[in-house]
């Protein structure tokens, strides 16, 4: 079914609708390993773990009090963070629902929260313009780094095995390289929303607020590659590589998701693509291993799995 | 009975009486209480349960809610606003209508009952009036004003009513001893008494002997209260006539004359009865009962001494009631306070009037309007006329008047003590008084003594040590410089009395009186300015700057230096431009290549950054930057290794084994004697590692023998290269390792080295591989620390040699071991342990527990020996001779104690008997 050369198509078959959040989702998460749980926080302050297959809420967390804006699942998926609106981030137990610490440090509304490998440092993005390192070995209210580079929102990150990558509203992606002791500002030009490297990490994809995705070259800087056709000017959205990093997947402003081909940057059959959600699609994850099913959150309330025809699975 | 009854019915038969009537059986007895009829009638003297009686207000609404009855209706249905209980007023802005709010007054909050009660008191309190200083009570003087009511009619209600309260005035009068009726002040004689009443009547007291008037030597004895004074009371004009004119005077009146009366019944009561007024004699009651009003026209009676004191009051209180004894409110319905009277006419608003029009292109310019007025306040005194009366006036001093009316002076207040001094001696005071104050080379010329009164300057004194704190002290003039460094001059000054030329001079412009007050404002300031001194100066602080703020210019606005403010503007603006142009260039670029897609090295700026030590713990990453301080770190933390310095160490060692092709093994271990103490295996094939290119750079292959003498069985001497080559770099390090053997005479069999591969080593495993004789483990000593501190993996050589080439899986294993150069991995010690003993035919426990045993390092001999023929330990490879002596043997004969004899050259060493089986085997698994 798939045509021999090129990326898959993307799964496009609507499977389940989670809509238990009121008001928009801001996040949509894969757990780790096989990823067979969702994990989506929203705008009424509460973090919910689904499973796609069925669609079942399982568990709702809440103890926030603002807006959850970022998930980041463990390694062993016996713990998440999130952060949001309540300036600090919440650690939590999986399975008892109660919040493990809070760490509060920030000065604003904390945009992204990552675990490193093996979830012993959580680093948290703020709008206070900082990206704050956290040890959770040691009981300390200090982190144990902050970075303040960033002239502006820090709206997203990547934590890598040896480096850290912002993306800042300033513009820039920078990229903190602990061993070579170094840190590589790339200027991208508008505001950077979302990265996603590759798992190599000698690529990266940034999404930008000026309706671009870049795929670029994480040696040199270099632009390798340049998707558009979305829409996209104010809201947080996220490109994510399809499955295999063949393809390049985004929701958009529009309520649509946009494919691309990763090599010659065209989008993906049916251009333009159906629109899917009422509102802007504020998250967008490709399951990590499965290769037709992918998770798109809106600001409609509701987050979508999406998967291939019945028939074709 | 029933005879009986019969025999009455008979007889009631004959008397034609039917019984069966029912009048016949008509009962007029009544015997007992009749029970109460069925239908319920209103009965309020009914019994009813306590539970079921409820409390009712006249009106029959419910009382005693919430908790008297178990609070289900908690006080809604008639106490507060709504169903959810008391509802909060909502807020309503009274901004506009402030004007129209009025004070809340306790009846906005008061309920009908409450209001009710309130009108009880109010009537009672209307009753029970207070006295009035002035003259009894309101109702009395109701009562006087009116005067149809008849006396009986007032009397009885005087009787009836309660006794009037005194007002708190009143009260504390009469505790100081007053009385009603009696002037207030101290107690008079007699004889001052009298001359009051006589001055009281208007007589005068020329002609009058006092003391004759009365001669009651009784009265004389006491002291009695002064009269009462009476209140003057000023009416209000209304009529447009001349002061003092009363209308209606008669012509002796007017001519001075006193009117006898003002009206005919009053007159009645006394005995001064004109002709005048006999016609309304008869009209007059003459049993008129209120004898307060009673006017007795006599000279005074003392006998009558309270009723003469009432009656001016009572005239007055009369005049006053007679308007307003319709008690009078205001209309928000308080009343009025007792003697006033509510005006009739609206106050009167202020005539506004409107601005003059300001002609237009007026400015305003205070300052033509200031000359104007500092002129006039200048000259006020020259333009003053002398025959000006106000001002002849105002220039007369009370003294100079007194003067020329030639009053005698007023005795002065203290003199001085200057006064008493004679005029030499007050000189002789002033000029040392003025050496201290001015100091002798006065800076300004010492006043000539001339006519013209030129006041002198004069530097007011500070006391030196004042002066010298003030110095250190807050300066209060640091918005002017000018006036700091003249204050501190000043200080220095007197701080220094010995320099007084450090005092400033007075100004070009300045007058000396500006000077003078100049330097004695300074002394003020160094007097309040200085620091506090001791404990209390660390208690405060001073504030940085008092004159702090700008310049104000006083009166309006007007401004004149528009230009600067655009001059300040423009540089401002100027100044913001260059500094986003400054932005600019630096983001310009960068935005620019940004713009055009040109990301890269214009997009990219590479900084460096130091991560946290913990950071790079969290994250298993080498710190980048490690300060470098330490000569010998500590293999954990590691020295980072430095490329250029790697490079020298290689670059010499080439350089030393350029000459001859074949290493010397010897310099290479004495230069590796000193450093290489840390090797372990954290270190290994890291970057911390310092040998990690070395080994690759000095590599010079070294002859065949060896690689004969280390891999080639003694069953097939000959042996390809390719085999040797494709086992790697693991053989290829093993090859220098032979050659040192530092000691040879000491190197027993166990001593000799073997294969890295077989060599699972925990401790010196990677360096022994590399080069076996590790500083810290010399050979010779080897064979006794092995036991202790060695984990080796152990496959028995007899198993090697019995199942070589046999089993692929076996091989497999090994092949396994050799990769692993450095780990001592538990499975292949578990594999090793379970293949063993199937080979040589012993329990895995037994080898299991001496394996134990060893570790502890007891009777090694012993076990050796026991141990000895079945496996071999591999790390104690035979040395070549006594693998050359065994080499005709089975290999299971050899045994480490075999006496080891002094290992011969490698290059001698033609071959090795266990080694090369194995080896060959691994080259053909790498293939």
């Amino acid at each position: 079914m798939a045509p021999s050369r090129g990326p898959q198509p993307l799964a496009r078959s609507l499977h389940k609708t989670l809509a238990n959040h009121k008001g928009p989702v801001h996040v949509a998460r894969y757990a780790k390993g096989t990823a067979k749980y969702v994990l989506t926080g929203g705008q009424d302050r509460t973090v919910r773990l689904w499973n796609p297959s069925s669609g079942a809420e399982i568990k709702a967390y809440s103890a926030h009090g603002y807006e959850v804006l970022s998930i980041s699942v463990a390694h062993d998926n016996a713990k998440f963070a999130s952060s949001g609106g309540d300036r600090s981030v919440f650690l939590w137990d999986v399975t008892t629902g109660n919040t493990i610490r809070r760490i509060s440090a920030h000065m604003a509304k904390i945009n992204v929260v990552e675990f490193n490998a093996d979830a012993s440092v959580v680093v948290s993005g703020s709008y206070d313009s900082t990206v704050k390192l956290w040890d959770l070995r040691a009981q300390n209210r200090l982190p144990i780094m902050a970075l303040e580079e960033a002239r502006d929102s820090v709206q997203t990150l990547y934590v890598g095995p040896t480096s850290i990558m912002t993306g800042s509203v300033d513009g820039h992606v920078r990229t903190y390289d602990l061993r070579k002791g170094e840190l590589r500002a790339d200027y991208i030009g508008h505001p950077v929303t979302s990265i996603v490297p590759t798992q190599d990490e000698s690529t990266y994809l940034v999404m930008t607020l000026d309706a671009h995705i870049r795929l670029m070259d994480a040696l040199s800087g270099k632009l390798l590659n340049d998707f558009s056709g979305h829409t996209h000017s104010s809201y947080r959205c996220r490109a994510v590589f399809g499955h295999g990093e063949a393809s390049v997947v985004s929701g958009d402003e529009g309520g649509t998701v946009w494919a691309w081909d990763l090599l010659d940057a065209k989008p993906l059959q049916p251009n333009p693509p159906p629109k899917v959600h009422h509102k802007v699609v504020t998250w967008t994850e490709h399951h990590p291993s499965e290769v037709g099913e992918m998770i798109t959150a809106s600001a409609d309330g509701t987050a979508k799995v999406w998967r291939y025809p019945e028939s074709g699975s | 009975m029933s005879a009986g009854t019969s025999r009455l019915k008979r007889k009631l038969n004959e008397q034609g009486v039917n019984y069966t009537s029912g009048k016949a059986t008509e009962n007029f007895c009544l015997i007992g209480t009749p029970l109460p009829p069925l239908e319920k009638s209103k009965d309020s003297g009914e019994f009813v349960p306590l539970w079921k009686q409820d409390v009712r207000d006249e009106q029959g609404r419910r009382r005693l809610h919430g908790a008297f009855t178990g609070g289900f209706s908690a006080g809604y249905f008639n106490t507060v606003g709504s169903k959810e209980g008391w509802t909060p007023s909502t807020f309503v802005s009274s901004r506009s209508e402030r004007g129209k709010k009025q004070a809340a007054k306790p009846e906005d909050f008061m309920d009908e009952e409450d209001l009710a009660e309130l009108r009880e008191k109010q009537l009672m309190a209307g009753v029970k009036e207070q006295r009035d200083i002035l003259g009894g009570t309101q109702a009395e003087l109701i009562t006087t004003a009116d005067q149809e009511q008849d006396s009986i009619a007032d009397s009885i209600q005087r009787a009836l009513m309660p006794p009037p309260d005194d007002s708190p005035g009143v009260r504390l009068l009469k505790k100081m001893g007053w009385r009603p009726g009696q002037g207030v002040g101290p107690r008079v004689t007699w004889r001052q008494r009298k001359v009051q009443d006589l001055l009281a009547s208007g007589k005068s007291l020329n002609g009058i002997n006092i003391d004759e008037l009365d001669d009651d030597e009784e009265a004389k004895k006491h002291m009695y209260p002064p009269r009462d004074t009476a209140v003057v009371r000023i009416s209000r004009k209304t009529d447009h006539h001349g002061l003092g004119y009363s209308s209606g005077l008669g012509l002796s009146e007017s001519l001075g004359q006193k009117r006898t009366g003002q009206s005919g019944p009053k007159l009645a009561a006394g005995f001064g009865l004109g002709a005048v007024n006999e016609a309304d004699d008869d009209d007059v009651d003459v049993y008129d009962s209120s004898s307060k009003h009673d006017r007795t026209y006599m000279p005074y009676d003392a006998t009558h001494d309270a009723e003469v004191d009432t009656r001016q009051s009572r005239d007055s209180g009369k005049a006053k009631t007679q308007t307003s004894f319709v008690q009078q409110k205001f209309p928000d319905g308080t009343p009025l306070v007792a003697g006033f009277i509510l005006s009739d006419a609206p106050v009167k608003a202020d005539i506004w009037f409107p601005l003059p029009d300001i002609p237009p292109g007026w400015k305003p310019d205070p300052r033509r309007v200031w000359q104007k007025n500092a002129d006039k306040e200048n000259d006020t005194a020259t333009p003053m006329k002398k025959d000006d009366l106000p001002s002849w006036r105002s220039k007369m001093t009370a003294m100079e008047r007194g003067a020329i009316l030639g009053e005698t002076p007023l005795p002065t207040a203290p003199r001085s003590v200057f006064d008493y001094l004679s005029e030499a001696d007050r000189k002789r005071i002033q000029n040392a008084a003025a050496g201290i104050n001015t100091p002798p080379p006065l800076a300004a010329p010492p006043p000539a003594p001339s006519a013209e009164p030129t006041p002198s300057t004069s530097i007011p004194f500070t006391p030196p040590n004042i002066a010298s704190a003030a110095l250190k002290g807050f300066m209060p003039f640091p918005t002017d410089p000018v006036k700091q460094s003249r204050y501190i001059a000043y200080l220095r000054s007197q701080a220094t009395p010995e320099y007084p030329e450090l005092a400033p001079q007075p100004l070009p412009g300045q007058s000396t009186n500006d000077y003078n007050k100049e330097l004695s404002d300074y002394a003020k300031s160094a007097a309040i300015f200085k620091p506090v001194s001791g404990a209390m100066a660390t208690r405060f602080t001073t504030a940085a700057v008092v004159e702090h703020g700008p310049k104000i210019i006083e009166g309006l606005h007007q401004p004149t230096h528009e230009s600067i403010a655009e001059d300040q503007e423009a540089r401002e603006k100027a100044k913001a431009a260059e500094a986003a142009r400054r932005e600019e260039v630096v983001e310009g670029s960068k935005a620019h290549a940004a713009k055009l897609g040109m990301y890269g090295a214009l997009t990219r700026e590479v900084t460096p950054w130091q991560p946290s030590r913990l950071l790079c713990k969290r994250f298993g990453v080498k710190d980048p930057n490690p300060d470098i301080t330490t000569d010998a770190p500590l293999p954990g933390a590691g020295a980072a290794w430095k490329p250029e310095q790697a490079m020298a160490e290689a670059d010499l060692q080439t350089a030393t084994t350029a000459a001859g092709s074949v290493p010397d093994p010897a310099l290479l271990l004495g230069a590796g004697d000193g450093r290489r103490k840390h090797r372990d295996l954290e270190n290994v094939g890291l970057g911390e590692d310092e040998d990690q290119g070395k080994d690759t750079l000095t590599y010079v292959r070294p002859s065949m023998d060896i690689f004969k003498a280390i891999f080639a069985s003694d069953d097939e001497d000959s042996d390809d290269e390719e085999d040797v080559d494709k086992d790697g770099d693991v053989k290829m390090q093993d090859l220098p390792a032979p050659g040192p053997s530092a000691a040879p005479s000491k190197v027993s069999a166990s001593a000799a080295p073997m294969p890295a591969h077989l060599r699972a080593d925990k401790d010196a495993g990677p360096a022994a591989s590399y080069e076996p004789s590790a500083p810290e483990r010399p050979p010779a000593e080897s064979e006794k620390v092995d036991i202790a501190t060695f984990k080796p993996v152990f496959v028995p050589r007899g198993d090697r040699e019995t199942k070589k080439g046999k089993d692929k899986a076996k091989d497999k294993k090994d092949k396994k071991k050799g990769k692993a150069i450095v780990s001592f991995m538990d499975e292949d010690e578990g594999a090793a342990l379970h293949i063993a003993p199937q080979k040589s035919g012993k329990d895995t426990k037994d080898k299991e527990h001496r394996k134990k045993k060893r570790r502890k390092g007891e009777k090694e001999e012993k076990e050796e020996a026991d141990v000895g023929d079945a496996d071999m330990w591999v790390e104690k490879a035979p040395p070549p001779t006594v693998t050359e002596f065994a080499a005709n043997q089975p290999a299971e004969k050899t045994s480490p104690e075999v006496p080891a004899p002094p290992p011969p050259p490698i290059e001698q060493a033609p071959s090795k008997p266990e080694g090369p089986p194995r080896a060959r085997k691994r080259a053909i698994d790498f293939m």
